[in-house]
């Protein structure tokens, strides 16, 4: 088994070239392929205040080492054009799954997607589970956990889960801090 | 064996003239080659004033000997500006494994005198040696991880584990 990781712990991390030590960029978001379920690459952002989102972004392929306290690549030239790398994959990486709609198959709104965990083992990382709150429930609500393999389909509006989650959000179970 | 920090303030002399020229202040790092390429002696920025290692005739425990003034030279841009500017010294700067753990701040660099190779990168209390030493830039020091002791992997992969609830 490999390390697993909530999304949101990895967006700020620094983006830290091997060959000049120098930190190039910061991540903004996990890029997935909602129909595989893996992750294909990250979005960026600049380093330092003033700085927005950049243009180009990460293939997963090209991440040397993703640590607690950075992300390292050989160097500049592992960013790339996000067409070439992201949608071929079949990711748009301006579809965003945080906030998009948990509902089930029946129609019933169940809560709002808020995070992502990862398994990362190899070269690989798989998303294994999306945590999500109920609508009713602010944001620092505890969540719930939707286990990858219940969630029938995924895009930047909605996650498609069959009406069985519904019990296990009422039930609170899977949920987690 | 010499530290940076015992080195550190140490006077240079011209074996020419017997002038002092300036004092140890920096150290600039041949990183492929794992040794001191050049010292830092005086002035600041765009005038600093730095000797390549090829210059030093003597580094002894009282004072550096160089062959002669005209060894002197003007910063080059990059890594050795940024020594020469006084906010990018050697100590201090954050040390990063290249799996992406942090492992401290430099406090310290352990060299030998005679070739100037580096010995060991002392980090907080730990010294590492400075064969895994494998680049330095603008935002830290890479150091390969190899088999460093794993300060904080068990533990983080632990944490992600716990964290995730199943």
């Amino acid at each position: 088994m490999g390390t697993l990781m909530r999304c949101r712990d990895v967006s700020g991390r620094p983006v830290v070239t091997l060959d000049e030590a120098d930190d190039i960029a910061e991540v903004k978001d996990v890029v997935f392929d909602g129909v595989e379920g893996v992750v294909v690459g990250l979005t960026l952002n600049g380093r330092g205040l003033l700085s927005g989102p950049l243009h180009e972004v990460l293939p997963w392929s090209r991440i040397r080492a993703l640590g607690p306290d950075a992300v390292m690549i050989d160097g500049k030239g592992a960013l790339g054009e996000p067409d070439e790398v992201m949608e071929g994959a079949g990711a748009d990486p301006n579809a965003d799954v945080i906030g998009a709609r948990v509902i089930t198959e029946n129609g019933t709104a169940l809560g709002e997607v808020v995070d992502m965990v990862i398994e990362v083992s190899g070269s690989r990382a798989a998303v294994v589970g999306f945590a999500m709150v109920r609508l009713d429930a602010g944001r620092d609500a505890p969540t719930t956990l939707i286990p990858a393999e219940d969630v029938i389909s995924v895009s930047g509006d909605a996650m498609i889960v069959p009406p069985s989650v519904e019990r296990l959000v009422r039930e609170g179970r899977g949920v987690a801090s | 064996m010499r530290r940076l920090s015992d080195a550190s303030g140490e006077p240079v002399l011209s074996r020419e003239t017997a002038e002092r020229v300036g004092k140890v202040r920096n150290l600039v790092l041949d990183v492929p080659g794992r040794r001191i390429a050049a010292i830092h002696v005086d002035g600041r920025k765009a005038r600093a004033r730095l000797v390549d290692w090829d210059a030093i005739v003597g580094f002894g425990p009282d004072g550096v000997i160089i062959d002669s003034e005209r060894s002197l030279r003007g910063p080059g841009e990059g890594e050795e500006l940024e020594v020469a500017s006084g906010h990018r010294g050697l100590d201090g700067r954050m040390v990063l494994s290249d799996d992406g753990f942090e492992l401290g701040r430099i406090t310290d660099v352990v060299f030998d005198e005679e070739s100037g190779a580096l010995i060991t990168i002392v980090i907080d209390e730990a010294e590492h040696p400075a064969a895994r030493l494998r680049a330095l830039g603008p935002y830290c020091m890479i150091l390969a991880a190899g088999d460093l002791p794993a300060l904080e992997a068990p533990a983080a992969a632990q944490g992600a584990a716990h964290e995730a609830p199943y």
